[in-house]
């Protein structure tokens, strides 16, 4: 029987995820009694600062947690750092951004903070049931948070198509969860794999594992569940579009990561795996970044851009080796972490200068903010994979992978020096459309009237922040290495 | 032992300066400061011959997960030449640019050391990986300056640009993986001891990796669409750079990686890619010669004289190989003075059309004769620098094939021919408007600029004995790891051939 | 699979026996419609108006307030149950408070739309 004290000893490690459902809770609550939406901004940036401070504590359990519902190790840990700084960042992001109706600010930034939490849990979920409450948990926050303009008829649209979209991809995922369920008798991780231990790859799992990865592939926008990405991004309030592309996309990298590392290197199903996520992978990159090419609205192109580069990230999963995967996703999505949120904090910038967001309204942008204008560059570069910064890293550490499972003589080895092809090959088509941004920016002159775009103080920090943070990087990239190597599932 | 990372980092450093200027700086000080900085760093790069065969720098960058990576930094006879070319050359368009250049100087000059840290530091990379990072630096900075300080069709020119050379090295990243993976070094030196071993399949994609991405930089037919392109809307310096330092990272990363690493795969190679040198020398010549515009003719000039690179790169005897390397350096010393007084010229009459052009000898006497000089050096008359390595790349290849030598040698013909017609067309006969009488002859500081170049171009052309002992030190080196790759009385040419014999004998062992 | 088969027979007659009552009432009952017969019944009053009217939106926030209160106090109910069990695997102590942290989390809730004024009506 567990005892109070153990539980609370347990509670420990659930401190960040913690912090934030409480802040959530009082911030929603505390919206009733202040009325002043606006004071609970430094509220919001406490509780996401708090909850990335708790997380960076070493407090970690390789023991299975609340009944092996939860495991709470370093890959756990590493995404709630991940989400929590993600959310300081967004919170940051969100202070400045016009459109964002001041009486619902509490609302706002209640059901912000519990979709953090909400990613915390389910990188450190170990039980199917928990996985599905986490991910339903961020889905349903997300759903409101996209829909949160209420009189713009495009986030209405767009909530809708998002919360239609998921309630499929979920609805499908929880037949592949049942399908697990009966082909394993369990719903922890460790048990299933433990049952699948050495066994043949059958029909049943091999359904398993591709309607879970419907659901998951919903969420990191893999093809062809990526139909919801645009009109999502474009209709959503443009923070909530930079939480989207960054901090739910991880939650389901972690959780894809966790569940097809425990579950199924038991069995041998590797040929099957790199021909699905492979071509998967393929399909995403290129159907996103060659729509990205025609796109002028800012925010679809850098849906269509984030689709592309789901597509990267899941090349590494490929490989499906413990050793180079899992470091290779992490690192990228560090980068991409900052170099995206970045590139969004200006589109902020410029829709509260103009309006709207169109990359005609990024013309003649070096002369009227030379500052805005580069770091965009330097994120644009980055997001391109053009060294020394972040996102380079990242392409490397892909790149790197596959070449290293192709000579390893992993199975259907030289599929994966196709993929590196195609993987090059996308790396140019998106720099073609990276540099309609920087061409617009640079090259072009602005138009009549176009005022000079002002940044206030918190778009100024997070602007800093992630420019520090995408030429660290790429420049230094060796404390990030060790700790990503660090904080990697200790699962093969 | 930090004389390398300062080449490297003082020009990055003084183009972060510039750019986090103030918007209150005068242009005036961001002139003088550019300035300064370039001839400092040029004087700098003279310590390079000075202090030795070989210097090198290295220390650990980072490493994770089985791959390490090493910042390492090495100078030796092959770099040395090219570097002081860069250095140099950045000067002089600076020079060059302090009384042009009007538009966002800040931020240009940010661009010119940008490009400048770019280009040393892919000289210098003793380290495959740090050569990548160089590589792809150096293709932004030229990137904004073709696209915001170019001519009219300069956008369109630049994105060319950009993809075609963006294109090209992704694959050579590839390439770079692969042989690091299968040799688990990025170190230059570890790895032409190393690489030569891997099977010949390997090798051969590895080439061609690389080489792909070396020949569109170079540029080689058929993959030099976008160098006129790049030099008629560059602005002046940029045209300088490209044409005088930016091709030669090509041509220096086929004697410093394709060839060493992955001789066998060379040798393979090597008649198909004379060939194509060949078509290059010719076919740079004929459009070169078809062209109206002055800037466009001197792009395909370049063509034509880049092809003599790489027919003396891929040609493995002592003279070939030095005249290959000698011909880069040339190239880089007459191309940029022709750009450099093309550019001299549009900023007077503002044009670069040919027909527009004429009897500017007259008003502008001094320029014609840096014009005249200049264009005899790139035509290969003798006591120029030009001939030298035109002279050595067809002396070595006519022991190779004749006939290729002899098609080569049309490319000297059709150059006198071209570059005579420019010159003619450009500043003898009758002036095509009569206000052309009145323009401002050439001043101090662009004599000055041009004088950089013409006494290098004398120099060689006169004694070339200092720069051609360190060549040809480099181009043993090379023609021995040729010879030591393969068995010894065979020609090159023949290294298809050699790879059959190679295989039967492994099947009989 | 042969365990099920049971299951599949009894499915069957279920299928049979309802399927067929109203199939043969429908064959062999007598018809014989009058206006009074086919109005709706409402309790012996004859029906206002049409039956598709449109009804207030805040019916359906009252409907999902209820179901959502109603289910979270169903799992009250589990927790009462095993509260008892001998299988219980934590004590019993600690059971309670667990309830309490449920139940304030709830109140919160409830204190969350009263206050929003979600449960007026006007």
């Amino acid at each position: 029987m567990v005892g109070a004290s153990e539980l609370w000893q347990q509670m420990r490690y659930l401190m960040p995820e913690g912090l934030l459902l409480c802040a959530g809770l009082v911030i929603l609550l505390f919206d009733l009694v202040v009325k002043k939406g606006r004071s609970l901004y430094p509220l919001a940036m406490l509780a996401t600062a708090g909850a990335a401070a708790l997380a960076l504590l070493p407090l970690e359990s390789s023991e299975p947690l609340f009944f092996g519902m939860i495991q709470s190790d370093a890959f756990a840990r590493y995404f709630k750092v991940f989400s929590a700084l993600a959310g300081f960042l967004v919170v940051l992001m969100s202070m400045d951004y016009k459109p964002l109706p001041a009486r619902f600010v509490g609302e706002y930034l209640g059901i912000l903070v519990l979709a953090l939490a909400a990613i915390m849990l389910l990188a450190e979920s170990t039980n199917l049931l928990m996985i599905f409450l986490s991910l339903e948990f961020l889905s349903l926050s997300s759903y409101i948070l996209v829909g949160f303009l209420r009189n713009d008829k495009k986030s209405k649209e767009a909530s809708l198509k998002y919360f239609l979209f998921g309630a499929m991809c979920t609805a499908v995922m929880l037949y592949g969860f049942a399908l697990l369920y009966g082909a394993s008798g369990s719903l922890d991780l460790p048990a299933i794999k433990a049952a699948f231990a050495n066994r043949q790859n059958t029909p049943l799992t091999c359904l398993a594992m591709l309607f879970i990865l419907a659901g998951f592939g919903f969420k990191v926008a893999m093809v062809p569940f990526h139909a919801w990405v645009p009109d999502a991004y474009e209709g959503a309030p443009t923070p909530i579009t930079a939480f989207l592309s960054v901090g739910s996309k991880a939650g389901g990298f972690a959780v894809l990561l966790r569940v097809f590392f425990t579950v199924f290197p038991g069995l041998d199903y590797h040929p099957y795996w790199l021909a699905v996520v492979g071509v998967l992978a393929v399909f995403t990159m290129t159907v996103g970044n060659v729509i990205a090419c025609s796109q002028d609205n800012l925010k679809r192109l850098l849906g269509y851009s984030s689709i592309a580069q789901a597509g990267y990230v899941l090349l590494g999963f490929v490989v499906m080796d413990g050793r180079f995967t899992q470091p290779a996703v992490m690192i990228y999505l560090l980068a991409y972490l900052f170099m995206n949120l970045g590139a969004f904090v200006v589109v902020i910038v410029i829709a509260n200068t103009t309006g709207q967001e169109e990359i005609d309204d990024l013309a003649g942008l070096s002369e009227r903010s030379p500052l805005l204008a580069w770091s965009m560059f330097i994120f644009l570069l980055s997001l391109a994979g053009v060294p020394p910064l972040g996102g380079w890293i990242g392409k490397y550490y892909i790149f790197a992978t596959l070449v290293k499972g192709y000579l390893e003589g992993l199975s259907g080895g030289n599929l994966m020096l196709w993929f590196a092809v195609a993987l090059a090959v996308n790396s140019v088509i998106a720099a073609y459309y990276y540099f309609r941004i920087v061409k617009a920016m640079f090259f072009e002159h602005a138009r009549e009237r176009m005022a000079r775009p002002v940044v206030g103080g918190p778009l100024l920090t997070a602007l800093y922040v992630s420019l520090i943070l995408t030429f660290a990087v790429g420049l230094w990239p060796q404390p990030f290495l060790n700790w990503v190597s660090r904080m990697a599932l200790p699962l093969l | 032992m930090y004389l390398l990372p300062i080449l490297v980092f003082v020009p990055l450093l003084v183009a972060v300066l510039l750019l986090l200027a103030p918007r209150s700086t005068s242009p005036n000080l961001v002139r003088m400061v550019a300035l300064v900085a370039s001839g400092l760093i040029a004087l700098w790069s003279l310590g390079l011959p000075l202090s030795g065969a070989r210097v090198d720098y290295s220390i650990p960058w980072f490493s994770a997960w089985s791959w390490s990576v090493n910042f390492s930094l090495v100078a030796d006879g092959l770099s040395t030449p090219l570097i002081l070319l860069t250095t140099i050359l950045n000067f002089n368009c600076v020079l060059y640019s302090v009384g042009v250049i009007r538009k966002s100087e800040p931020a240009y000059y940010f661009c010119l050391f940008l490009l400048e840290a770019g280009i040393v530091g892919t000289f210098l990379a003793g380290d495959l990986f740090v050569f990548y990072v160089f590589w792809e630096m150096m293709l932004i900075p030229l990137y904004f300056i073709i696209g915001i300080w170019g001519s009219e069709q300069r956008i369109y020119a630049a994105v060319k640009f950009f993809l075609f050379t963006l294109a090209g090295s992704i694959f050579m990243l590839l390439a770079i993986i692969v042989l690091y993976n299968q040799t688990g070094t990025f170190d230059v030196a570890a790895l032409a001891a190393l690489a030569p071993r891997l099977d010949p399949v390997t090798q051969k994609w590895l080439f061609w990796g690389f080489f792909v991405a070396f020949a569109i930089k170079v540029p080689l037919f058929p993959l030099h669409t976008w160098l006129p392109d790049a030099h008629t809307q560059a602005p002046t310096a940029g045209s300088i750079m490209l044409a005088g330092v930016l091709l030669k990272t090509g041509a220096y990363g086929i004697l410093r990686f394709c060839i060493p690493f992955f001789p066998a795969a060379a040798a393979e190679a090597a008649g198909f890619i004379n060939t194509l040198a060949v078509i290059a020398i010719i076919y740079g010549a004929l459009l070169a010669f078809a062209q109206k515009d002055l800037k466009r003719l001197i792009a395909y000039s370049s063509v034509s004289h880049m092809g003599f690179v790489i027919l003396g790169c891929f040609t493995w005897n002592v003279p070939a190989i030095s005249g290959g390397i000698m011909q880069i350096i040339n190239h880089g010393i007459s191309t940029s003075g022709l750009f450099l007084c093309a550019g001299l010229i549009y900023d007077r009459t503002h044009t670069r059309q040919m027909k527009e052009l004429g009897g500017l000898a007259d008003p502008l006497g001094r320029l014609t004769g840096f014009f005249a000089i200049m264009m005899l050096s790139s035509a290969g008359l003798p006591f120029l620098n030009g001939f030298v390595g035109e002279f050595l790349v067809l002396l070595g290849s006519w022991k190779n094939s004749v006939w290729l030598t002899v098609f080569a040698a049309t490319g000297v013909v059709l150059g006198a021919i071209y570059l005579l017609k420019m010159f003619q067309a450009g500043m003898l006969g009758k002036p095509a408007k009569s206000e052309y009488a009145k323009l401002r002859d050439i001043g101090l500081r662009e004599s000055l600029a041009l004088m950089l170049l013409v006494i290098p171009a004398f120099w060689i052309g006169i004694y070339p004995k200092p720069v051609l002992s360190v060549v040809e030190r480099e181009a043993a080196k090379i023609e021995k790891t040729m010879s030591t790759a393969l068995p010894s009385g065979t020609s090159m040419i023949e290294g298809r051939a050699l790879w059959a014999v190679a295989d039967e004998r492994d099947v009989q062992d | 699979m042969a365990e099920y088969l049971g299951v599949v027979i009894f499915l069957a007659l279920v299928g049979i026996v309802a399927g067929g009552g109203l199939l043969v009432s429908n064959l062999f009952g007598p018809r014989n419609p009058t206006p009074e017969k086919l109005i709706p019944y409402e309790c012996g009053v004859d029906p206002v108006g049409s039956a598709k009217e449109r009804h207030p939106v805040k019916f359906y926030l009252v409907a999902i307030l209820f179901l959502l209160f109603d289910i979270e106090f169903l799992f009250l109910v589990i927790l009462a149950i095993m509260f008892a069990s001998p299988q219980l695997p934590l004590t019993r102590g600690l059971l309670f408070f667990e309830l309490l942290a449920f139940l304030s989390i709830l109140g919160a809730g409830f204190f969350y739309i009263w206050r929003k004024g979600a449960l007026e009506w006007d």
